[in-house]
């Protein structure tokens, strides 16, 4: 079994579990504190209909799907901003006015989807080398994105209103924590997939959360899960020769009901 | 310390606040009243410069608190009407207290001993020091009110506006918001505006109660000066129901 380890394409799905497990767990995090859990769906749809309309123009499909999800992601606090609607609200407009335009953009195209459709389902074992650099850099963006602002960050997640009012830039923090949420969601696309991206960005955060008050626990052990979810998917999929983004989300998923189990035996 | 000139207020086309004038002086214990509607609200976030004026002009420390926000909000407390710590946030009572310190403190700095000093001396005045390290969602309503008067406290702000902070309190939780909010204007000499609706609280101390009705100052008047025929006019309600609704307006 070791023996697959040498292969490059294991060792970058490995290396791809390890950072999605990193950076869905920091932004999994966020949108459960935020308490927009389905953003999530409406940028991985958003980038699914920017690979559908990249492959209808002839531009690389991957980089329409980044422009499509960071976009939406970057939409979401103006919109809402402007409206006075929830945040919620304006992320159920743009999952159906993408989910329109990938299905327009379907019905348009002449030659092959499956390009389009790889985003939705996920291939974590063709991920490159360079998926990987790539997934890396912004991963680390990302971590020094909170360290950096980690304070203020708590202040948003306690009350944006709040915040303001202490003189805390809360447009600034909130529009970040979208931007980057639907980075980092765009480029673990090919770990598990649209649809299924969803479980791995609510599952580690919720179960950490279950187990602890504090904060920072709440990250290092969403990021422990996350990273725990993927690897052990990994492994099956391999053992027992299941879709690896199937089997990454229904261990996410047994390890939120084990936390549930563990918290009921504490009492808490 | 607080003046506004003539300000205007739409929102959907029409007028909150119709070329309201106010000006409140240092050390004022202020309540405003008025139906609800009338503006009050918009008022203090228009002194807060957390949204703009249509027309008109704001000054609070002779500075435009739109233009001179982080400067203004750093001297300005707020405590906002129906706040609450959301039941799931994983943080304790003394951390959502630094809140307050984390706007002065500004980016890339760390909270010294100094702020936690603060927050901690906030937190003995208000009376929950105690619950420093309990889960800050699991506090009960009046627990939550004291923890939002602890964060202001800990800023060591120069004006105090609070927004209907008496809603959803038991009588006694009202009873002992308003003793702390006495005390604190007692001890720190603060500026407070206080939005009420429950007249028969008014906590001691107050020195001036401003009535808005559509958007207009209604009367301006000191607690003493309580007049049924006026407050029946301010609220489009009877003498009567007011008499048992207001009970007295004396402190």
């Amino acid at each position: 079994m070791l023996e697959v380890l040498r292969y490059n394409y294991f060792q970058n799905a490995l290396m791809g579990s390890v950072l999605a497990g990193i950076g869905l767990g920091i932004v999994g995090v966020w949108v459960i504190l935020l308490r927009i859990p389905f953003v999530g769906v409406a940028i991985s749809h958003a980038a699914f209909a920017g690979s559908v309309i990249g492959l209808l123009l002839g531009v690389n499909p991957i980089i329409m799907a980044i422009v499509f999800s960071l976009l939406a992601s970057i939409l979401i606090g103006p919109i809402a901003e402007k409206s006075g609607l929830e945040a919620n609200i304006i992320i159920g407009i743009i999952f159906s006015l993408v989910l329109g335009i990938a299905f327009l953009g379907l019905g348009l195209i002449k030659g092959p989807r499956t390009e389009a459709f790889n985003l939705i389902w996920g291939s974590i074992l063709t991920l490159s080398r360079k998926n990987i650099f790539v997934n890396f850099g912004i991963t680390v963006f990302v971590i020094l994105f909170l360290v950096s602002f980690g304070k203020e960050i708590k202040a948003v997640f306690y009350n944006r209103e709040v915040a303001t009012s202490c003189g805390i830039p809360e447009k600034f923090i909130f529009f970040s924590l979208l931007f980057f949420s639907g980075f980092i969601i765009c480029l673990n696309l090919n770990t598990v997939g649209g649809i299924l991206i969803f479980g791995l960005l609510i599952n580690p955060p919720s179960a950490a959360r279950i187990l602890t008050h504090s904060l920072s626990k709440m990250y290092l052990l969403s990021i422990l899960f996350g990273i725990l979810s993927c690897l052990t998917g990994l492994l099956f999929s391999y053992i027992f020769e299941v879709p690896a983004g199937a089997a990454i989300i229904i261990v996410s998923s047994l390890i939120f009901i084990i936390s549930m189990a563990l918290r009921g035996r504490n009492g808490r | 310390m607080i003046k506004i000139k003539k300000v205007v207020k739409l929102f959907n086309g029409k007028e909150i606040l119709s070329e309201i004038s106010l000006d409140i002086k240092k050390q004022d214990f202020v309540a405003v009243i008025g139906p609800n509607g009338s503006g009050k609200t918009t008022l203090l976030k228009i002194i807060d410069g957390l949204i703009a004026p249509d027309k008109g002009e704001v000054k609070v420390f002779d500075l435009d608190p739109l233009k001179f926000g982080l400067t203004v909000r750093k001297k300005v407390g707020f405590i906002f009407q129906n706040e609450f710590i959301p039941k799931n946030i994983p943080l304790s009572v003394e951390e959502v207290v630094s809140v307050g310190r984390i706007g002065m403190k500004g980016l890339f700095r760390n909270l010294d001993n100094e702020d936690m000093e603060a927050v901690r001396r906030a937190m003995k005045e208000v009376g929950v020091m105690d619950l420093g390290k309990r889960p800050a969602g699991l506090l009960s309503g009046g627990e939550q009110r004291k923890v939002s008067i602890a964060r202001e406290l800990s800023r060591e702000v120069k004006i105090l506006l609070l927004d209907e902070i008496l809603m959803n309190l038991d009588p006694a939780s009202q009873m002992e918001i308003n003793n702390l909010i006495s005390n604190i204007y007692k001890k720190h000499k603060l500026t407070i505006v206080f939005v009420t609706h429950l007249l028969r609280y008014l906590p001691e101390g107050i020195n001036r109660v401003i009535a808005i009705k559509d958007g207009k100052v209604f009367k301006d008047f000191s607690p003493e000066e309580f007049d049924i025929s006026e407050l029946s006019e301010l609220y489009g309600i009877t003498r009567e129901y007011l008499k048992k609704y207001v009970g007295s307006f004396k402190i």
